[in-house]
């Protein structure tokens, strides 16, 4: 067996706020405002765009690329596709912008843990910044493997950040509390 | 001016090219419309504040195995953002210069990485390496998602299958070798 090791560094996007407990409040707060601003279907739209897009990305990796092989081989695929073709859901999808889902549960889940949140709740509201025409990209058409396969990578993303955030306070299995012991015999009537 | 409906009819009249291509372009301008109008709508949305990721030093993950062993790749990660931040590494498929394609299956511990600021995180991403899988050097990425594309290239070197100690003859069962180097014989 061998095992080699490299080091990577996390940093802030040279476009756009930097992550920090004010910019993520704001972000949060946009998005809120925003729901107000655009239609249901719009916002369902755009999440889906969004999770296509992830679904995309984890195609390319090994977990993601056999999980597609063995979904494109069964019958939920050709179902799947049927259905999004009669109810023109390409369509509806189509040129949206796609939420980026991963790094709004990222944010959420850091404003979880920001040590300084009270302090920045009473500095609201803070103005947020918008996505621009440089942060749109090309967005290609919604397939329904797509959709799928990001649904997927996001729950397990969701469920492992639960996890984590846990983690330090999780009691380990099995423990058991003593309860306080009931008398031998009441003394006296019961009803009183 | 009398237009029919049936398209074989008005096949011959001069104005039916005209009329065709005017519906076309009046279809495509109402499409390329709701295009413009909902890159319009997104280029509004709220901003979210993201990551990159930053290669230090290394410039490329390496492994080696031979076929049914694993290969641990450790990789360490630190935050300098000000805020907590989720890396789920997961590895491409590895391809080599024979044209074999390698799916492989990989354990991290832990599963996903929640590192505070300022700190450092480690993931241990042990991969298992197939008994028959040929000989080579296999090439591939260890993605992150949510960093911008962000990628490790790794290379996984895959040695010859060590060779089978030929059966004592007149064995039944298969052997295997115990702690402690004994033999024990399964029948």
């Amino acid at each position: 067996m061998s095992d080699t090791s490299g080091r990577i560094r996390l940093a802030d996007t040279a476009a756009g706020p930097g992550r920090s407990t004010a910019t993520l409040l704001a972000s949060l707060q946009a998005r809120l405002t925003a729901l107000h601003l655009c239609s249901g279907a719009d916002a369902i739209a755009s999440l889906t765009a969004g999770y296509a897009k992830l679904g995309r990305e984890i195609s390319l990796t090994a977990e993601g690329a056999r999980l597609r092989k063995a979904l494109e081989m069964s019958r939920a695929a050709a179902n799947g596709r049927s259905v999004w073709k009669k109810m023109r859901l390409a369509e509806w999808t189509c040129g949206i912008y796609p939420t980026p889902v991963l790094d709004q549960l990222r944010n959420d889940v850091a404003l979880l843990l920001a040590d300084d949140i009270e302090e920045m709740l009473n500095v609201l509201p803070i103005p947020g910044e918008m996505v621009g025409f440089e942060g749109m990209g090309d967005t290609p058409e919604v397939d329904f493997l797509d959709v799928v396969l990001g649904l997927w990578a996001f729950s397990r993303e969701l469920v492992r950040s639960v996890e984590a955030v846990a983690s330090p306070m999780l009691p380990p299995g099995g423990e058991f509390t003593q309860g306080t012991k009931a008398p031998d015999d009441v003394e006296g009537s019961i009803l009183r | 001016m009398k237009i029919s409906n049936d398209p074989a009819e008005e096949k011959g009249r001069p104005f039916a090219e005209l009329f065709r291509l005017q519906t076309e372009f009046q279809a495509r301008l109402a499409d390329e419309t709701l295009r413009y109008l909902r890159r319009l709508q997104g280029s509004a949305a709220p901003a979210s504040p993201g990551t990159i990721m930053i290669p230090d030093g290394v410039s490329e993950l390496k492994g080696l195995g031979v076929p049914g062993s694993s290969v641990e790749l450790r990789l360490e990660i630190e935050n300098l953002q000000r805020v907590h931040c989720t890396a789920s590494p997961m590895l491409s498929l590895l391809v080599s210069a024979s044209g074999v394609t390698w799916f492989p299956e990989s354990e991290s511990s832990p599963v996903s990485l929640l590192v505070a600021p300022a700190a450092t995180a480690e993931l241990r991403l042990r991969v298992a390496i197939p008994p028959r899988l040929p000989a080579g050097v296999y090439r591939g990425c260890l993605m992150l998602h949510g960093f911008c594309d962000g990628a490790l290239p790794v290379a996984i070197e895959v040695g010859e299958p060590p060779e089978e100690k030929p059966r004592q003859p007149g064995g039944r069962g298969r052997s295997r070798t115990v702690a402690g180097g004994k033999t024990r014989k399964k029948t």
